[in-house]
């Protein structure tokens, strides 16, 4: 196996590689991987992964960049977020932008696993991408890379979605805004959020609401409202979600908790209990 | 002069039969067209004739079931008169009178609405009147002038009183009273003066190559026509319209394709009649030598707007858009006083479209018969209307979303090409971008820009925008763009197009012309990203797993791998044209790629070959960041001229296929793919109700050759007059 690894790691050596002038200075196929073999090239990437992790995602960044099939593209996407190297950022950055929506959901994945600034920022840009699935991915992604500067591009979001889509389950970027909203922001943040309680879906906020109550940086007092405003909306889905969150921290001090479990009590729901 | 005696009667039952000639006598076919000097002599006692006073007055006519109309002083607004009476045909104001027709009768009511006395229609519609001297003279008739049946009377102007009474076998236009003078057109070729107090035929006019509808007294002249306007003179003694003072007006593309004056031998509805929307309007000009239009303007109006046209060159002076629609219009030397169906008024200022006067008659209108002197220039209670410019009048009238308005829309962008500069532009522009309108009027502007050599800012500034759904903003019409940025030879262009080449947000219909104005431009700052677009989407075919695991699949729309083909053989010409030996190694390692596309490899084939067509440029220039003279032998890419040319001998053919369609558009977009020897294929119809009649004509056209290999071209066939 390591013999293995080591005959497909690429070498130091400038003559084993095939760099192009356009290619970025650390875009480097190795010579022995036929780009122009799928099965072959997908076989090598798989081998590096398991490599230097250094080599590997300057390999696989090199062989995306240099143009793929969309399978071996999204393997290699896959890979680099596995490998979680800041080598595999060009590739990512410059598959934000493809045409493919999978592929940039693919590349969203591989910037969170990879995070940094470039990125985030990249990241942030696709919230407002066309492809309603990579708009969701990349609120999502937001909050999942700590990038605090995007808070205010989700809050427009989310009020941009909020007024276009009245699905009853919400949306994808309703539920990433929410979730990055619930990650990200401040304990007015999360206030803000119970605002849209009425005008979006409970379920395209459960989990931000969970988030939140999760956050030991934000006061009880919060999270106390939190649980009364989710309560107040007497609904089997907001038991549900208080039934939840309260079993979550069985056992632990916490007040809001105690809160919750009395809330859900409180809710009669056509067709039975709790 | 008398040669021939009408019969005059004193009492209609004597009226009848007896009179009635064909022949000879008066209306006669036989009776001679008369001399110069005849008609000189009319002429001079018509100017010599006093010109009666004529009242500014509106008559409004109700939406129904509301019956009668209403009188209204200009410019005060003031009601005068209210008739409550059901008329039938579009009344006509004659001086102080007011005549329509109700059942039975002829009409006449003076201004205060009060009744002035009747006479019998004797079975006919009204056509015409005119008050001068203490008499009115009356048309009947109204079918058309096919339809030779119709009456002629001259009535006591106080009492009714009948005067003259003259059944006929022929159809009547619009008559006119000088004084005694009598003018009458009539059978459509023939002018007859008479002697309105002893009936004889003083004068003919008999034209041997237009129509005679009409005769109106403006000033001390008096003039007639009916696709034409003819000042009466001497001149028309030989009845040939080339001898005659005349003058004439065609514009084409005329929103409503409306004719030169309603058909002046048929009667016009009471009440809303759609020929009064959609219609010319003008008015003789006395005051100037020979025959001309007041202003040396002509107005088309259309529903709600207004459009004052050059009498000589039909070119378009301004453009207004009025809030409501427009129940009638009349013209004077000093603009246009409009009535609206909710009853404001207002006047146009003639040379610039400004509304200069604004009153509220406070009353619904379906249709509304102006009367108003030469001299009417009433100002007052417009003092907010903003001024606007030529090209501002044109981008209001060339927007909205009312489609019925959809053929003034597309009149006003046409208009906007025709001014050749930068605010043009920039609302053509504009009109592109407004993602509201209607995809024909954007069409066709963007059709408009990419032949534009100026205001490229407008473009540049509109190229800067990109999709940001979270923003609202739309993605431009970035294909239209690069055209005419391209065609400008705008080089600033060059950063925004590779900024948007590699927007995932861009169209891909769009992507072939970013890559071929960026052929076509030759920076060489655009090679890195031409060479980059490559890698990324020569093997980008086939199916991916999706996020998260699950069946593989392709996602991409099955209409975009076309225009992606397209794009990379484009960028691969570019590349073979502005690149260097390393790019050229590229395009070999891109042509090894099973997956690579069969158009792309064939332009790296012809680039390796060195083809002329595609690699004439200096690598060189490149090399040195400078441009390159892409002055090839063949266009690289057809331009909206040849293409227009080349479909214009199957015109005809392709708007038979819209022959007794449930629906017709006004334009129909033809979309369709043309390779270097000019052959078209996968032409795509819209609305595709025409697809199948189309496309086989459209496949037949041969396009002129040209160096593009392969492109994607647009033909909007306007199905307008």
């Amino acid at each position: 196996m390591v013999a293995a690894l080591l005959a497909l790691a690429p070498t130091a050596s400038a003559q084993q590689t095939t760099t192009h002038e356009h290619d970025a200075p650390n875009a480097v196929v190795p010579a022995w991987w036929d780009v122009n073999d799928s099965d072959a090239l997908l076989a090598r990437m798989q081998q590096a992964s398991t490599g230097n992790p250094t080599v590997a995602a300057r390999s696989i960044s090199a062989a995306l960049l240099h143009g793929v099939e969309p399978q071996v593209a999204s393997f290699g996407l896959h890979a680099l977020a596995a490998l979680a190297r800041p080598e595999g950022a060009l590739a990512v950055q410059r598959f934000l932008e493809h045409r493919r929506p999978g592929l940039r959901r693919h590349a969203v994945a591989a910037a969170v696993a990879i995070g940094g600034p470039e990125l985030a920022r990249a990241v942030e840009a696709r919230v407002g991408d066309p492809d309603p699935d990579v708009r969701g991915d990349a609120a999502m992604a937001v909050g999942d890379m700590g990038d605090r500067a995007g808070l205010g591009t989700l809050w427009t979001a989310l009020d941009r979605e909020l007024g276009a889509s009245l699905r009853p389950e919400g949306t994808p970027l309703i539920r990433g805004c929410a979730h990055s909203i619930a990650r990200l922001g401040s304990a007015d943040d999360v206030e803000r959020l119970l605002g849209y309680l009425r005008r979006a879906p409970l379920r395209s906020l459960t989990e931000a609401f969970e988030i939140a109550l999760g956050r030991d940086n934000i006061p009880e007092s919060v999270k106390q409202r939190v649980v009364n405003t989710v309560g107040s909306l007497a609904t089997g889905e907001a038991r549900d979600f208080l039934v939840r969150v309260a079993d979550a921290y069985r056992g632990r001090p916490a007040p809001w908790a105690d809160l919750a479990r009395a809330s859900a009590a409180r809710i009669q729901v056509s067709g039975g209990g709790m | 002069m008398t040669r021939n005696t009408l019969c005059l009667v004193a009492l209609a039952t004597l009226s009848t039969l007896a009179c009635a000639s064909t022949n000879g006598g008066a209306f006669g076919l036989a009776y001679p067209a008369s001399s110069a000097g005849e008609l000189a002599a009319v002429e001079a006692r018509a100017r010599a004739a006093a010109a009666p006073q004529i009242p500014a007055v509106a008559v409004v006519v109700p939406p129904a079931p509301a019956r009668g109309f209403a009188v209204f002083a200009l410019p005060t607004g003031a009601r005068t008169g209210q008739v409550g009476d059901a008329i039938v045909g579009r009344p006509v104001i004659a001086g102080d009178l007011v005549l329509a027709r109700s059942p039975g009768s002829i009409v006449a009511w003076g201004l205060d609405g009060r009744e002035r006395w009747r006479v019998p229609d004797r079975g006919f519609s009204l056509v015409g009147a005119s008050n001068d001297a203490g008499r009115v003279a009356i048309t009947l008739g109204g079918a058309g002038v096919t339809r030779r049946s119709g009456a002629l009377l001259v009535v006591d102007a106080e009492t009714g009183a009948s005067q003259l009474q003259r059944p006929e076998a022929h159809a009547f236009g619009a008559p006119l009273l000088v004084g005694r003078d009598l003018y009458v057109p009539w059978d459509g070729q023939n002018l007859s003066v008479f002697d309105a107090e002893r009936g004889d035929e003083l004068a003919r006019v008999r034209t041997r190559d237009d129509v005679f509808g009409f005769a109106r007294r403006e000033g001390p002249s008096v003039w007639l026509g009916a696709r034409a306007l003819y000042r009466f003179g001497a001149d028309m003694s030989a009845g040939r319209s080339a001898a005659a003072t005349r003058v004439a007006f065609s514009r084409d593309g005329l929103p409503g394709a409306p004719p030169f004056m309603a058909d002046p031998y048929v009667t016009l509805n009471a009440g809303l009649d759609a020929r009064e929307r959609v219609r010319l309007a003008w008015r003789p000009d006395s005051a100037a030598q020979g025959a001309t239009f007041a202003g040396g303007s002509v107005y088309s109006l259309f529903h709600r707007d207004v459009f004052s046209l050059d009498a000589a060159t039909g070119a378009v002076r301004w453009a207004y858009v009025h809030p409501a629609d427009v129940a009638g219009v009349e013209v004077s030397r000093g603009g246009v006083t409009f009535v609206d169906e909710n009853g404001r008024a207002g006047f146009l200022d003639a040379s610039n479209g400004r509304v200069l006067w604004r009153a509220n008659l406070d009353t619904p209108a379906a249709q509304v018969v102006l009367q108003v002197p030469g001299d009417f220039a009433p100002s007052g209670g417009a003092d907010d209307e903003p001024a606007r410019s030529q090209v501002e009048g044109l981008l209001l009238a060339a927007g909205g979303t009312d489609t019925r308005l959809m053929p003034a829309q597309l009149f006003a962008v046409r208009a906007l090409t025709e001014i050749e500069s930068p605010e043009a532009t920039h609302a053509l522009v504009t009109v592109l971008t407004r993602r509201l309108y209607p995809q024909e009027l954007r069409a066709a502007a963007g059709e408009a820009i990419t032949h534009r050599t100026n205001g490229t800012e407008a473009m540049l500034e509109a190229l800067g925008a990109h999709h940001d759904y979270v923003r609202d903003v739309a993605a431009p019409p970035v294909g239209m763009l690069a055209r005419g940025l391209a065609a400008a030879r705008e080089r600033r262009a060059v950063p925004a197009l590779i900024a948007h080449l590699q927007d995932p947000a861009t169209a891909a219909s769009d992507l072939p012309q970013i890559t071929a104005a960026l052929r076509e431009l030759g920076d060489a700052a655009a090679v890195a990203p031409l060479v980059d677009f490559l890698r990324l989407y020569h093997a980008d075919s086939g199916m991916l797993s999706p996020v998260g695991g699950g069946e593989a699949h392709d996602d991409r729309h099955v209409g975009e791998q076309e225009p992606l083909d397209a794009a990379l053989e484009q960028a691969v010409l570019a590349v073979g044209a502005m690149g260097g030996a390393t790019e050229r190694r590229v395009l070999d390692e891109i042509a090894t790629h099973p997956r690579t596309a069969s158009v792309v490899r064939d332009a790296i084939a012809r680039v390796s070959a060195g083809d002329t067509r595609t690699t004439q440029a200096s690598t060189t220039a490149a090399a040195q960041g400078g441009g390159i003279d892409m002055a090839f032998h063949m266009p690289t890419r057809l331009n909206a001229e040849a293409v227009e040319t080349s479909f214009l001998p199957v015109r005809p053919q392709l708007l038979e296929c819209l022959r007794n369609a449930p629906s017709r558009p006004a334009m129909v977009r033809i979309q369709f793919r043309y390779d270097s020897a000019g052959a078209v294929t996968h032409a795509a119809i819209n609305p595709a109700a025409f697809q199948a009649c189309m496309a086989p004509v459209i496949e037949a056209v041969r396009l002129p050759e040209n160096s593009a290999g392969r492109d994607i071209a647009t033909y909007n066939l306007s199905t307008l007059p």
